[in-house]
C-alpha cells in the first residue's frame, strides 16, 4: 500500500520519561487521518516530529519516502507539506494578501496568490490587516497559507478550536474540498463530531501510546457503549415509568442501554413490546448507535461542557496499548 | 515607505530573473537560482518584518520619535545655567611624593574660598579638549612645574623691584665716595648705628645693580620670560557663563598673586576656546550617544522581541515548518535591524542638523552605525536563543539594555565617572559604539575611529557567532 506517512516505534523522551512511547502507524495517501487524545497524550509531540519541528529519541519516521532526521530530506519534506497550527497567527500589521505573498516566497514553487485567495473565499478581505480579522477568517487564511505550496500532505492542528458553529462548518467544507483534491490530511482535534465528520481513520493516543486505531465507525462500535433505545415522554406511560428505576433518564427521556441486558427483553418485557407500547402512547422512539464520543469517554477520559476531552481518567479506560486483536492497529 | 518600495523592487527584479533563468535548466543556472532564491526569501522576510514594524504606531514612536525627543531634551537640559560656576581642575603639578605642590594647593584653596566657583577635580590622564567637547564643562589646567615657576617669578618680581629702587637711588646725588671707601671694602658694620641708604656708597649700589642686571640677563638667555601660566579650556559657544567665569578667575588670580606671593603680574592665564575645533554644540555630543543608545535598545529589544513574539504566537514554529532556513531567519533579522537603525539614524541626524545645528556625519559613520546595529542584533539573538520563555526573553533584554545605557556614557561622559565604572563601561559594547560613532563623526583622528570600530567589530562578530549557534531551528 502507498503510504504518505510511516511511523515505526517512535519514542520521544524527556529526562528519561517517554512522552511518546513506541508509537507506530501509517497514513495512506489521499486519506484524512485523525490523531486524538486528551492534553498531554503526546499527539502534538508526535505530529511535530513528523513535521520536522522536533527531534526524537528513537524509531523511524518517513514522510513521502523521505526520512525525518536527515537534514536534506527534511528540507524536501518541508517543501511538500503544509502546516496549519492551532489558532493560526501571522504578522499583525500585514494584510491578508501580504501575508500570503510572504509565505509564497518561502517556496521555490508555489501557487498563484490570487488563485488561493479566491479558492478560500477571502477576496473581500485581501487588503485587510491580519489583526482585524475574526477568528474564523484567521483560520481560513491559515488554511489558505498552508496550501500555498500545493502540498501533498496537510497537517491541521485543531483547526476549528474556538470557532463558532458556522465558521467551523466553513472550515470543514474547505477541508473536505482539499481531501477531494487528493491531499493527505493529518488532523488533530478535541471535537469528536469533527473527527466523525472528516476522518477516514482515527488513532487515539493516551499517555504516549496509541490505544485504539481504525475507522471512526469501528472505534465507536468497538469501544462505544453500544446501542441505546431512547423513548421521549416516557412518564406518560405507567408501564414505561416503572422501567425508569432501573434505567437512565434525562429529562423526560428514558434511555435503555441495549448492552446492559444483552437480550431481547428488559425486566421480562420483550423490547418489541416496549417499542409497541411507546408507539401506541404516541411517544417518540429512537434507536441510537454507539458514538465516537462514547468510545473516547471509555478509552481516555471525560469531556467538558463544550464537548472537548479535558482530563484523563484511568479508571474509565481500557488497557493502555492492549488490543483485543490485531484489527485495530494497522502495522 | 521608500525602503519598503525599494526592497519590493529588488524582490521583483530577482524573481523576474529567477523566472527567466528557470527556462534554462543547466547546473550552473540551477545553483545561481538557489542563491537568488535564498536572497529573495531573506529580503522578503526582512521587508515583511520592517513593514510590520513601520505600521505599528507605538513601535515607531518609541523607536524614532522618543530618541529624538530625548536627544533634544538632554541638549536643552545640559545647556542651561545649572552648572555655570562649576570649574573642573586638572592639576598636573605634583611633587615627587605624588601629592599636589604647595602653591597649586594654595591656588585651589583660593579658588574655593571665592564661594562663586565650585571646584571639581578631574584625573590627570583625561584629554581636556575631548572632555570639554563632550561635556561643555570648563577646565582649568595647572601645568607641571607651576609651583617652581611661580616661586621663580616671585623672586624675579622682587629683584625687579630692587633694581628699580637702585635706579631711583642712583638718580639722586651720591654721598662722598672717599670718606666712605672703607664701607665698600666690607667695613659697613662700623656704621651700624644707622640703617639709611646713606650707609651705602654709590659704588655699592652700582655694583649691586650690575649683579642684578647679570642675573636678569642670565634669566633672559634661559628663555624663561613672562609670568607662570595657567590654561583655561572652555567652549564659549556653549558655555553661557564663559565671560563671567573668565572675569571671576582673572580677579581671583590677581588676588592670589598679592595675597600669597605679594607680587603682581607673576601669574597669567591662557585661554583655549574649543569652539574653534569644529564643534557645533551640545547636540554634537548627544547625537552619537543617543543614536548609539537607541540602536542598541532597538537591536537588543527588537531582535529578542521578534523572537519572543513569534514564539508566543506560535509563528516561529509556523516558519520552521516551511523551507525557510535558520540562516535565512538570522540574516533577515540582521537586515531588518540594520535597515531600521539606518532609518532611525537618518531621521535623527536630519533633525539634529536642522534644529540643533550639528555637523553632518560622514560615510564612515554610516558603516559604524551598520556595525553597531549588527552587534546588538547579535546580542538580541543570544538572549532569544539562550532563553525559552518569551517573558524571560523580554525581561532579560530589558535587564541588559537599560543598565548598559546608563553605564556606557550616554547621558554623561565616561571621563567624569569613577575609574572602576569606566572599566565596567569598556567591558560593554555600547561604550565602543559611542566612541566609534563620535570619533567617526567629529574626530579628525582616523586612529581613534579605527580603534573603537575595530573593538566594536570584534564584539559584533563574537555576538553573531554565539547568537547563531544558540538560535535553534528544531525543538528538543
Amino acid at each position: 500500500m502507498d503510504y504518505a506517512i510511516e511511523v515505526m516505534n517512535l519514542v520521544k523522551s524527556y529526562s528519561g520519561k517517554n512522552v511518546v512511547d513506541g508509537v507506530s502507524f501509517n497514513v495512506s495517501k489521499g486519506t484524512v487521518f485523525a490523531l486524538l487524545g486528551p492534553n498531554g497524550a503526546g499527539k502534538t509531540t508526535t505530529i511535530e516530529i513528523i513535521e520536522c519541528l522536533r527531534t526524537f529519541t528513537s524509531g523511524s519516521v518517513n514522510v513521502l519516502g523521505y526520512r525525518v532526521g536527515d537534514r536534506r530530506d527534511e528540507q524536501e519534506i518541508k517543501r511538500r507539506i503544509g502546516v496549519m497550527p492551532q489558532e493560526f497567527r501571522a504578522l499583525d500589521k500585514l494584510t491578508v494578501r501580504e501575508n500570503i505573498e510572504l509565505f509564497s516566497r518561502f517556496y521555490d514553487r508555489h501557487r498563484d496568490v490570487d488563485e488561493v485567495i479566491k479558492e478560500f473565499d477571502i477576496e473581500e478581505y485581501s487588503n485587510v490587516r491580519f489583526e482585524r480579522l475574526s477568528g474564523g477568517l484567521r483560520q481560513r487564511l491559515g488554511l489558505a497559507i498552508s496550501t500555498i505550496n500545493d502540498p501533498e500532505i496537510l497537517f491541521l492542528d485543531e483547526p476549528t478550536t474556538g470557532l463558532d458553529p458556522a465558521s467551523r462548518k466553513q472550515i470543514w467544507g474547505m477541508v473536505k474540498m482539499l481531501k477531494d483534491s487528493g491531499k493527505t490530511i493529518v488532523l488533530t482535534s478535541h471535537y469528536m463530531e469533527e473527527v466523525e465528520h472528516l476522518a477516514d481513520e482515527v488513532a487515539v493516543m493516551s499517555k504516549g501510546k496509541i490505544v485504539a486505531m481504525g475507522s471512526p465507525y469501528y472505534i465507536a462500535s468497538r469501544y462505544g457503549t453500544g446501542r441505546r433505545l431512547v423513548i421521549k415522554g416516557y412518564s406518560r406511560s405507567k408501564m414505561l415509568a416503572a422501567l425508569a428505576d432501573s434505567n437512565n433518564t434525562v429529562g423526560d427521556a428514558l434511555i435503555i442501554s441495549m448492552d446492559k441486558y444483552n437480550s431481547n427483553s428488559i425486566s421480562n418485557i420483550p423490547i418489541t413490546e416496549i417499542v409497541d407500547i411507546a408507539i401506541r402512547e404516541g411517544l417518540e422512539v429512537q434507536f441510537r448507535n454507539p458514538s465516537l464520543e462514547d468510545a473516547f469517554l471509555r478509552l481516555v477520559g471525560r469531556m467538558d461542557d463544550d464537548g472537548r476531552l479535558i482530563n484523563h481518567d484511568s479508571n474509565n479506560r481500557i488497557g493502555d496499548g492492549d488490543y483485543d486483536d490485531g484489527e485495530e492497529v494497522e502495522q | 515607505m521608500i525602503v519598503i518600495i525599494g526592497l519590493e523592487m529588488v524582490i521583483m527584479m530577482m524573481e523576474k530573473r529567477l523566472n527567466s533563468s528557470n527556462s534554462s535548466s543547466s547546473n550552473s543556472s540551477s545553483s545561481k537560482n538557489m542563491v537568488v532564491l535564498f536572497v529573495v526569501v531573506v529580503i522578503s522576510l526582512a521587508r515583511a518584518l520592517i513593514l510590520d514594524w513601520l505600521r505599528s504606531k507605538t513601535g515607531v514612536f518609541f523607536t524614532i520619535l522618543f530618541p529624538i525627543m530625548l536627544m533634544s531634551i538632554l541638549t536643552l537640559v545640559f545647556s542651561d545655567d545649572s552648572n555655570r560656576l562649576d570649574l573642573y581642575v586638572k592639576n598636573l603639578d605634583v611633587g615627587s611624593d605624588g601629592m599636589p605642590t604647595e602653591l597649586s594647593r594654595a591656588l585651589i584653596s583660593e579658588l574655593e574660598s571665592s564661594r562663586v566657583i565650585s571646584i571639581k577635580h578631574i584625573s590627570a590622564d583625561v584629554d581636556v579638549y575631548e572632555y570639554v567637547k563632550h561635556s561643555s564643562k570648563r577646565v582649568l589646567v595647572i601645568p607641571e612645574g607651576f609651583d617652581a615657576s611661580l616661586r621663580e617669578k616671585s623672586i624675579e618680581a622682587r629683584m625687579m623691584i630692587t633694581l628699580s629702587t637702585l635706579d631711583l637711588l642712583l638718580e639722586q646725588p651720591l654721598p662722598d665716595n672717599s670718606s666712605n671707601s672703607s664701607s665698600s671694602n666690607g667695613n659697613s658694620n662700623s656704621s651700624s648705628n644707622s640703617s639709611s641708604s646713606n650707609d651705602y656708597t654709590g659704588s655699592d649700589m652700582i655694583y649691586g645693580r650690575e649683579l642684578l642686571e647679570n642675573w636678569f640677563a642670565l634669566r633672559a638667555s634661559n628663555d624663561n620670560d613672562g609670568p607662570a601660566r595657567l590654561l583655561l579650556v572652555a567652549d564659549s559657544s556653549r558655555d553661557g557663563e564663559y565671560e563671567q567665569i573668565h572675569g571671576i578667575l582673572m580677579s581671583i588670580l590677581l588676588r592670589f598673586q598679592h595675597r600669597t606671593m605679594d607680587a603682581p603680574e607673576i601669574l597669567a592665564m591662557d585661554v583655549n576656546d574649543v569652539n574653534d575645533a569644529n564643534i557645533a554644540g551640545k547636540a554634537n555630543y548627544y547625537l552619537p550617544a543617543v543614536l548609539a543608545a537607541f540602536i542598541m535598545t532597538n537591536g537588543i529589544l527588537g531582535t529578542s522581541g521578534i523572537a519572543a513574539e513569534f514564539k508566543r504566537k506560535g509563528m516561529l514554529k509556523r516558519l520552521m515548518s516551511t523551507p525557510l532556513s535558520r540562516l535565512q531567519w538570522i540574516i533577515a533579522n540582521m537586515l531588518t535591524q540594520t535597515v531600521l537603525a539606518l532609518i532611525l539614524a537618518s531621521m535623527m541626524i536630519c533633525i539634529a542638523v536642522v534644529a540643533l545645528n550639528t555637523s553632518l556625519p560622514n560615510a564612515i559613520s554610516i558603516v559604524v552605525l551598520a556595525i553597531g546595529a549588527l552587534c546588538f542584533t547579535g546580542l538580541g539573538m543570544i538572549i532569544a536563543g539562550a532563553l525559552k520563555e518569551p517573558h524571560a526573553i523580554t525581561g532579560a533584554s530589558n535587564a541588559i539594555a537599560f543598565p548598559m545605557m546608563f553605564l556606557s556614557g550616554v547621558f554623561w561622559p565616561l571621563d567624569s565617572m569613577p575609574e572602576y565604572m569606566q572599566s565596567i563601561a569598556y567591558a560593554l559594547p555600547l561604550a565602543y559604539f559611542i566612541d566609534a560613532l563620535y570619533a567617526s563623526m567629529y574626530s579628525s583622528s582616523i586612529i581613534e575611529t579605527v580603534q573603537s570600530t575595530f573593538m566594536l567589530a570584534v564584539l559584533t562578530g563574537a555576538f553573531i557567532l554565539v547568537g547563531s549557534y544558540l538560535t535553534r531551528w528544531k525543538q528538543d
